[in-house]
């Protein structure tokens, strides 16, 4: 037994071990047994390349097959409704005589409807509708949500009580009735408005109609509290994380640690958040423009034409089944890209 | 647990109560009256009509006295759609018909939509998951109204199979309640999809295999009750869903119920039937939030009840 | 217990775990030896991501998808583990073999009763009418010092405290008499005078039951506690293996060292600065060739970065596998070859 003076803390006995058995069975190199060099080392870490937040969720969402696909298809119902119209000869209200209740053919590939306007602009604008009012809708729960929450889990406290017991107050307000009956009562009131305003942002109010109005005012009076409450939870949560500690204890204002530090933060959950909120608009809306209370004629969305369709829909069903069709596809992308994204950019929440 | 549910209750009749005023006072926001929309009676027929409706007192008075008559039962007389009959009493007609349809499809949503979620779940990652994973993204994306019409033009052109309008036999709920419940179980299933893979993800449910408890008990015992806690939460908006969805299917399938006679007197701007429905609708939606808060209790018993607001 | 006291209960020979992701296989336990006799209380030691959870999960069946045994045998008196049909996994776990976990917050399932479960877990493996197997929980919870337990018997996991839980766990654990009781990690989520209590527990139960504990943690004081034999994992490998005083004042292994020289120390007399192991652990998904622990050692040599170390026998019951051991005058005879 010999003693190794190996670590310089302590000696280290060894034991004569039988080792030709494990020796035996490798050849070694000249220098196997000389210190390695720190290169050598370092060579066996390896050093992932790092990456920003965007350009990471960029990266999953490139590889979300599903997601690329959907991103797709709905920049191709972009181009549809909004590029689309610049090609057709007629507008979605011209009616041409003659060309009434005319099948699917190269002049009018949708058809005409029983006043000779084709469809095919028809569901281009209805498309365009439902797509503005999802986003404009996103938008307005987007903004009054986003402040609601970040003011109620940032001050905390008292105020935060308070607009909570709000918040669970509006929450059991039962909203689609909400929403039925301010497009019962707004109509005539802004029907007037319409009527003597001249301001040309009124006037493509108007083209949308009064029950669409109320919908977006249902959404700024009810729908913000889902956001309200996601916004209110990720700010309670990075509250108390320990680096808005130390930016608070080294003086950091109110608001250099909301603009710094919780917005950043919350980024990712408020683009989740608002681009799944799209397509429960555009379902919000083309359900209340099938019963017959969304936009007013001749302005079309592809709910109202699916409900103008409803009484022929035996003898001629494509008129049904076309705006259905494009509504649920649109639906369906935004979902899936909406969950693209959220699994991109919140890679805690996949499992 | 009694204080608990009287708590909730006088919280839902002062929500009910702020519900009732918002609307009356909606209501008396179109200009000159609920009469005005027709074409303009004379002014001495249409005094005597407020008269006769109490519609010439101050506007906090008849907020007041449509209160008072509430309470009593009284919601007021139908304007338009069947003159001067009582508002009560056409719903009491109608909403039979539809609860009847409704509950069928909550049933059916929930009865279908939990095991769905549950299977793919348990198999996830093979094809069942899959299969299941497309059809409930489809069915959360495809409005009710689709579902329903598409259904008819099926069943009323190409199969012919099943009844399309009107409740005359059994088989005639059977579309109806299928376009009620198909996104709500959709819905469902994705709702538990997710939270039994939470669930069977969790610590407890690692535990419960290392003490020995069989795979079926593992899933029945520890995983169901705990991933149907997020299914629970859904009740309230679903309830909300199915009056709403509700409101479609009637008018696709023609039936003669609550929804369709409530989109009708919108429509028709039958203000005291719209009024008193919306009032009724709300109070059966706050009601079942109100039975949704049990339940959480004896599932969850997390839920500090008495703490009241939202549970831990 | 001295007739029992040298039953080989468990044999684990080059086991292999690994975990198939999508970014490729990650061999969380890459061939580890070990036996296992009754009495015997044998802490596994290393780091997080060592492998020491996932090697006790597959000898309790317990290893999800993707992860998978890949090679090697476990045997329990004789029996192979690994080729057990799920009911006799099931008969299997708990009843011999049980296990508790590093968590008591979360183990526990919040919708049922602390009797319940307790119950649960003797129900499942005897047949035995309900208000026996309620005797016999109640009697294991005032064996792990609970008091009032018909009382506790009725509460809920939310109800109690972490300590408690914790109890309640064991009190699970022990409820089946089971023969061998894994601890992942017991004490490391609760609060250090409650740590102190739980390992005097179960160190008072090891004595009065007799069974084999196997503890695994990564905090060596608590080894020293409780163990009898400890085994040092690094990236899925045993590193070292000896009873407790061969680790404690013999360590041979570089990694073993650091782990003893980055502990703080109450009886040094200088004092001495601890000294942290340098570097972060090798990524799993791609080991490099070699000792995995070469390129964070201070003594690492050419050879350790190309070819994985042999377990060498350094003593009576003590192995180590590190390069550095193999005896100078075998090198040389390497050098010549």
């Amino acid at each position: 037994m010999r003693t190794m003076k190996l670590f310089g803390w302590c000696s280290f006995p060894t034991w004569q071990t039988d080792v030709e058995p494990i020796l035996g069975q490798h050849s070694y190199k000249q220098d196997d047994f000389f210190p390695a060099t720190a290169e050598e080392k370092e060579s066996f870490i390896e050093m992932k390349q790092s990456l920003s937040y965007w350009q990471d969720a960029w990266r999953r969402l490139k590889k979300n097959e599903v997601a690329m696909i959907s991103m797709f298809i709905v920049i191709v119902i972009f181009l549809f409704a909004f590029i689309g119209p610049l090609f057709m000869e007629n507008d979605y209200a011209t009616q041409v005589r003659g060309d009434e209740n005319l099948p699917m053919s190269w002049d009018h590939p949708f058809g005409t409807d029983n006043h000779g306007r084709d469809l095919m602009i028809r569901t281009m604008f209805g498309a365009r509708v439902s797509l503005i009012v999802g986003i404009a809708a996103s938008l307005i729960v987007l903004v009054i949500g986003s402040l609601y929450g970040a003011i109620s889990g940032f001050f905390g406290g008292k105020l935060d009580d308070v607009m909570m017991r709000f918040l669970e107050l509006i929450y059991s307000v039962p909203d689609i009735l909400v929403v039925l009956l301010l497009s019962t009562v707004l109509k005539d009131p802004l029907n007037d408005w319409f009527n003597t305003s001249t301001s040309p942002l009124v006037k493509s109010f108007s083209t949308l109609g009064p029950s669409l109005i109320s919908i977006f005012i249902a959404f700024g009076l009810l729908y913000w509290v889902g956001m309200a409450r996601i916004i209110r939870g990720q700010v309670l949560m990075l509250k108390q994380q320990e680096f808005v500690t130390a930016a608070r204890a080294l003086g950091a204002s109110n608001a250099r640690l909301i603009r710094r530090h919780l917005l950043p933060n919350c980024i990712g959950q408020i683009i989740v958040t608002t681009s799944l909120q799209i397509p429960s608009a555009i379902f919000l809306e083309s359900f209340l423009s099938f019963l017959g209370l969304g936009v007013s004629a001749p302005m079309t969305s592809l709910g109202s034409m699916a409900s103008d369709a409803l009484g022929g829909m035996y003898s001629y069903p494509h008129r049904l089944l076309i705006p259905s069709f494009i509504l649920s596809v649109m639906i369906l992308t935004l979902n899936l890209f909406g969950d693209g994204l959220r699994d991109a950019l919140d890679p805690r929440l996949k499992k | 647990m009694i204080k608990f549910i009287a708590k909730r209750f006088v919280q839902a009749a002062i929500i009910l109560l702020i519900i009732t005023c918002v609307t009356f006072l909606l209501m008396n926001l179109v200009p000159g009256g609920p009469f005005l929309s027709e074409k303009s009676p004379s002014p001495q027929v249409l005094a005597a009509m407020e008269a006769k409706y109490g519609l010439d007192k101050p506007l906090l008075v008849q907020m007041k006295n449509y209160i008072v008559d509430l309470v009593q039962g009284d919601l007021g007389v139908s304007f338009k759609m069947q003159k001067n009959r009582p508002v009560l009493k056409i719903i009491m007609e109608m909403f039979p018909v539809s609860a009847k349809i409704g509950v069928i499809a909550l049933i059916w949503a929930i009865l279908f939509g939990v095991p769905m979620g549950s299977i793919a779940a348990y198999h996830r990652g093979k094809w069942v998951d899959s299969v299941l994973r497309v059809v409930t993204t489809l069915g959360v994306s495809i409005p009710g109204f689709v579902v329903a019409t598409v259904l008819l033009i099926l069943f009323g052109t190409v199969w012919k199979v099943l009844p399309t309008v009107g409740l005359l036999s059994w088989k005639s709920y059977i579309l109806p309640c299928f376009s009620l419940a198909f996104y709500p179980m959709c819905y469902i299933g994705r709702l538990s999809r997710a939270s039994m893979l939470d669930v069977i993800n969790q610590e407890y449910i690692r535990t419960a295999r290392a003490k020995g408890v069989s795979p079926r008990s593992i899933i029945f015992k520890h995983a169901l009750r705990n991933s149907f806690i997020p299914v629970l939460t859904y009740l309230g908006p679903l309830t909300a869903y199915i009056l709403t969805g509700g409101f479609v299917v009637e008018s696709v399938f023609n039936i003669p119920g609550l929804g369709r006679y409530f989109i009708q007197s919108i429509l028709n701007r039958d203000y005291p039937i719209i009024m008193g429905t919306t009032i009724f609708l709300a109070a059966l939606l706050i009601a079942m939030n109100l039975v949704v808060d049990i339940l959480y209790k004896t599932v969850d018993p997390r839920i500090d009840l008495t703490k009241g607001g939202e549970g831990a | 217990m001295e007739i029992n006291m040298h039953k080989k209960l468990l044999e684990i020979k080059n086991l292999h775990v690994s975990f198939f992701t999508p970014a490729g296989e990650v061999k969380a336990v890459g061939g580890i030896d070990y036996d296992l006799y009754s009495g015997e209380v044998m802490g596994i030691v290393g780091e997080s991501g060592s492998g020491k959870s996932v090697e006790a999960y597959a000898i309790m069946g317990l290893l999800q998808s993707p992860g998978r045994v890949t090679g090697g045998s476990i045997k329990f008196e004789g029996r192979d583990v690994l080729a057990f049909t799920s009911k006799e996994q099931q008969s299997f776990r708990g009843n011999e073999v049980s296990m508790i976990f590093q968590n008591p917050m979360t183990c526990l399932n919040p919708v049922y009763t602390i009797g319940n479960q307790l119950i649960e877990a003797v129900c499942c493996h005897d047949v035995i009418p309900k208000n026996q197997a309620e005797a016999r929980a109640i009697e294991m919870l005032t064996l792990v010092g609970i008091n009032n337990p018909e009382q506790r018997m009725k509460q809920y996991p939310h109800e109690l405290s972490g300590g408690m839980r914790q109890r309640v766990m064991i009190a699970m654990g022990l409820v089946c008499d089971p023969k061998i009781l894994i601890a992942d990690e017991p004490t490391t989520a609760l609060d250090v005078t409650i740590q102190a209590q739980i390992i005097e527990l179960m160190k008072e139960i090891q004595k009065l039951t007799g069974m084999a504990i196997i503890f695994i943690t990564h905090n060596l004081g608590v080894v020293a506690e409780i163990c009898d034999k400890v085994s040092v994992m690094y990236a899925g490998k045993i590193v070292e293996q000896g009873c407790v005083e061969d680790i404690f004042y013999k360590p041979k292994h570089p990694y073993t060292l650091g782990l003893l020289k980055s502990m703080p120390r109450v009886d040094e007399e200088q004092h001495e600065r601890l000294i942290p192991i340098e570097g972060t652990p090798v990524d799993m998904l791609n080991p490099p060739p070699g000792c995995p622990f070469g390129p964070r050692c201070g003594f690492c040599m050419k050879i350790c970065l190309r070819q994985e170390p042999p377990q060498i026998e350094v003593g009576d019951c003590h192995t180590a596998a590190c390069w550095l051991l193999v005896d100078d005058a075998e090198k040389e005879a390497a050098d010549a070859q």
